[in-house]
């Protein structure tokens, strides 16, 4: 190729990466017309009213959680949404698996909106509200509510207070929305429920285009140029897409290696030096794991345990807990426990108050039938009884 | 017990019996001299044929009732099949005459050799990351835990002659050894992988299990280099391929949360695909390929389905050309007849077979009702928007159908057409006329599906071409 065709494809590729960051930037979310003179702060209204905390003023910080692992903070403000347009966020020692989500309430109603924010990981983060539909109308209170993710590693005890040292509402600007686009491209993507089957963003985490897809249409731009200007010869063709494919690989390789080097030290952090039992102690069901501790030197070897919860997903993870008994994984609803159980049959009650309780009276209730029961083991969140024989 | 020498020692002698046994296997199984790379590619390649071997075995001396002699069993069966699997690549190996064993790569110069070092490195940083996660986490994705890994523990513990039957027949037997699972009738391949590393141990070791997971996408990029130089591509277009391929987001987190089949599964493919390709440069017996594809089917429901793709992918790389027109003539008759008649059902030895363009209905495979869920954006979203595929669908996919048609007249591009074809389509019919469109909505399956097809295509299109611009 001529020095010439170089240059002028070398200017062509910076100019068109400047068009398509700018239509990513302007498509990003719809445009407010108004814009506050200066940025807003509420910092200092917020209300803490699960998990404890304190705040001098710039800044929150909540130094504890509450039992369930969860914090909420409350502010009442009174502002235009449109002049509100990106939020500016920033947080100090956010725990990886934990999510972020912010809820509002506005003037017209009683309705509470809300939406799930990234991560936050020390640096200073951007979302542009105006994406959300429900943004608009005067804002009359904002929730800042943070809980750990299905299925993770939570801690139960901050190691070190979060602080939240800038939560700040801006009017729309094109530098805000830039800034908005890169934080949610570069955020980090710690693990969840949902990981080993997809990554990346949640159906109520959207924050517009995601990173692959710009960096996708970058490349297919270059190509297309490299093609316009250079010709379709093949040699050429070969070299500039091996060398698209790899460096945008590359530059999402960084990305994705940077958010998995992040798990793994979070990981590190809470589980090196661990015995497997205590690891999984570590988990997010606790509780259940501590149920199901109680209650596992008391299943004989030939017993058949059936266990009722609140739903599938505990009814399976008691069932892991509790092997290599004999566990029946299939969700047993309590008022359809049909024939399935007989005198002699283990139950194993979890996150069902009301039969728990009567438990201790040495009866249980399943539907419509009445067992006489004998209480192996009681715990928080439940029991394991054995069944005696059926009331008439 | 997790950082002792022992536990290491163990679980890594769990390991390399199997590999270095199946290793032998496919070099015996090799047309060609050995050197570096067909070692390499044999020790890859046997890591998945071994414990495949491995599973088979178990499963064989529980059937023949030799419970308590399981452990001890296979591994004397292993070792003799290596030792008789030696002797045939030694006498082979003195006809034939080794190459050298130990040599560096050659470069054309110094920014490749620079470039090869500095992606090797970042591959082993990723594997090192992504093994560190395996081995720290508790078995944490759920179908570990609800499904996989639940045999492998109950086996441990009690023993592996446990049975496990439908919830149904569960609630009525008398029979208090009988067990149930949501997963029972799930392929026990893996469960039996995981059995023999626990047995390595003593018994039930939650880390143990996920070790194979992080030693599985070790012989995975082996696999995928030493089948792109063997089949003459340079080191560094190896290398890169290897990296373009090993890096997919979506791969690398079934390393780090361990415990689902479908790397397994991925791996299994890639396995398959590189003994044919090797097939075709005259370097491989095709039994390598029909016994990975037996693998293939022995790890997931699905992989019969993929194992049938393969078969016809085999099929059409073998056949002669009238043969295959008339395979393939068959094949559209057989479709379009059956759309016609409105398919068939009937029952045989209490078994239900029925095929009807309303629902599919198959022993082992399940119920299937049948209409048109429209999942195209939903599909998007995951293998282009999110940060699963890196830029795989984007650009692997329109270059692996550019492969396949410019090498539409040879076998190599016969094979990856029909597993194109035949790939693509089955994720299609599943995703967009099952119930499965449900799981491609919640993309809890439209990814982990999508990664059994995609290695094996991205490899061999890579190298077709590799080829024609090197």
């Amino acid at each position: 190729m001529s020095p010439l065709r170089s240059w002028l494809l070398a200017f062509c590729l910076v100019a068109s990466w400047g068009v398509w960051l700018a239509w990513l930037t302007a498509t990003h979310g719809p445009g407010y017309p108004g814009a506050l003179s200066e940025s807003w702060q509420k910092v200092e209204a917020w209300q803490v009213s699960r998990g404890a905390a304190w705040g001098d003023g710039s800044s929150l910080a909540i130094a504890k959680l509450d039992s369930s692992g969860e914090f909420l903070a409350v502010a009442q403000t009174r502002f235009d949404a449109e002049q509100g347009a990106l939020l500016r966020l920033r947080a100090q020692n956010y725990p990886l698996n934990y999510v972020l989500m912010l809820a509002w309430k506005r003037a017209d109603g009683e309705q509470v909106y809300f939406t799930r924010l990234q991560v936050p990981d020390g640096g200073s983060q951007s979302y542009l509200m105006s994406r959300h539909s429900d943004w608009q109308g005067v804002i009359t209170e904002l929730v800042l509510y943070g809980y750990p993710q299905p299925q993770s590693s939570p801690p139960v005890v901050l190691d070190k207070p979060v602080i939240f040292d800038t939560v700040v509402w801006a009017g729309d600007s094109w530098l805000g929305r830039l800034d908005a686009l890169w934080t949610g491209w570069t955020a980090l993507d710690p693990w969840a429920m949902l990981s080993v089957s997809s990554l990346g963003r949640y159906p109520d985490l959207d924050e517009g285009i995601g990173l692959n897809a710009a960096v996708g249409g970058a490349a297919v731009i270059t190509l297309a140029l490299v093609c316009l200007l250079g010709g379709l010869r093949r040699e050429l063709w070969a070299g500039a897409a091996l060398t698209v494919l790899l460096g945008a690989t590359v530059l999402l390789q960084l990305q994705s290696s940077r958010s998995l080097f992040a798990q793994v030290s979070e990981s590190r952090h809470r589980l090196a030096g661990l015995t497997p039992e205590e690891r999984r102690r570590f988990q997010f069901d606790r509780d259940l794991v501590d149920l199901a501790a109680l209650a596992q030197p008391k299943i004989q070897p030939r017993d058949r345990v059936h266990v009722v919860t609140d739903d599938r997903f505990f009814n399976l993870r008691a069932a892991w807990h509790l092997r290599p008994a004999n566990v029946s994984t299939f969700y047993l609803p309590p008022a359809e426990p049909g024939a399935a159980l007989r005198p002699g049959d283990l139950v194993f009650l979890y996150r069902q108050p009301g039969l728990t309780e009567p438990v201790s009276r040495g009866l249980l209730t399943l539907g419509s039938q009445t067992w006489r029961v004998l209480p192996l083991a009681t715990g928080s969140g439940g029991a394991m009884v054995r069944l005696l024989d059926r009331k008439s | 017990m997790m950082t002792s020498l022992g536990w290491w020692a163990l679980t890594l002698a769990a390991l390399v019996l199997p590999t270095v046994c199946g290793g032998l296997l496919v070099m015996s199984a090799l047309k060609t001299s050995l050197d570096r790379m067909t070692v390499l590619w044999s020790m890859a390649a046997g890591h998945f044929v071994g414990l495949g071997l491995t599973a088979l075995l178990l499963a064989l001396l529980r059937a023949a009732g030799w419970i308590d002699q399981m452990l001890p069993g296979a591994a004397v069966l292993l070792l003799l099949t290596a030792g008789v699997a030696g002797v045939a690549v030694l006498r082979r190996g003195r006809r034939l005459g080794f190459e050298e064993l130990v040599s560096p790569e050659s470069f054309g110069g110094a920014a490749e050799r620079v470039l090869w070092w500095l992606l090797l490195l970042w591959l082993l940083a990723l594997l090192l990351l992504a093994g560190s996660e395996a081995l720290l986490r508790p078995v944490y994705p759920w179908d570990a835990w609800s499904a996989w890994s639940v045999k492998a523990r109950v086996w441990s513990e009690l023993g592996p002659d446990v049975k496990f039957v439908a919830f149904q027949q569960w609630i009525r037997t008398e029979d208090p050894t009988v067990y149930t699972n949501e997963a029972w009738r799930y392929p026990e391949t893996l469960p039996l992988i995981q059995y023999w590393m626990t047995q390595w141990n003593g018994g039930w070791d939650p880390t143990s299990v996920r070790v194979p997971w992080v030693s599985c996408a070790l012989a995975l990029g082996l696999l995928l280099y030493s089948t792109a130089r063997l089949t003459d591509l340079s080191p560094l277009l190896s290398m890169i391929g290897t990296f373009l391929l090993l890096t997919l987001p979506i791969l690398n987190t079934q390393v780090a949360l361990a415990g689902y089949a479908d790397i397994w599964l991925s791996a299994a493919m890639v396995t398959f695909v590189a003994a044919l390709m090797l097939h075709l440069a005259g370097k491989a017996s095709l039994w390598l390929s029909l016994a990975s594809l037996l693998l293939v089917g022995s790890l997931k429901l699905e992989g019969v389905v993929w194992a049938l793709i393969g078969l016809a992918a085999v099929m059409m790389v073998r056949l002669p050309r009238s043969r295959r027109l008339l395979a393939i003539a068959a094949a559209v008759a057989a479709f379009v007849l059956w759309l016609v008649t409105g398919g068939f059902s009937f029952s045989l030895a209490g078994l239900t077979f029925k095929m009807t363009p309303a629902l599919i209905e198959l022993p082992y495979l399940g119920r299937h009702p049948l209409g048109f869920d429209n999942q195209l954006q939903s599909l998007i979203t995951a293998l282009l928007d999110l940060p699963n595929w890196h830029l795989f669908w984007l650009f692997g996919l329109p270059a692996a159908l550019w492969a396949a048609w410019q090498a539409r007249n040879t076998a190599d591009g016969r094979g990856l057409s029909s597993l194109l074809l035949l790939g693509l389509g089955f994720l299609f019919a599943l995703f967009f006329f099952t119930q499965a469109a449900v799981w491609a909505e919640s993309m809890t399956a439209s990814n982990r599906l999508a990664l059994h097809l995609a290695p094996a295509v991205g490899l061999w299109a890579w190298v077709l071409l590799g080829r024609q611009h090197s």
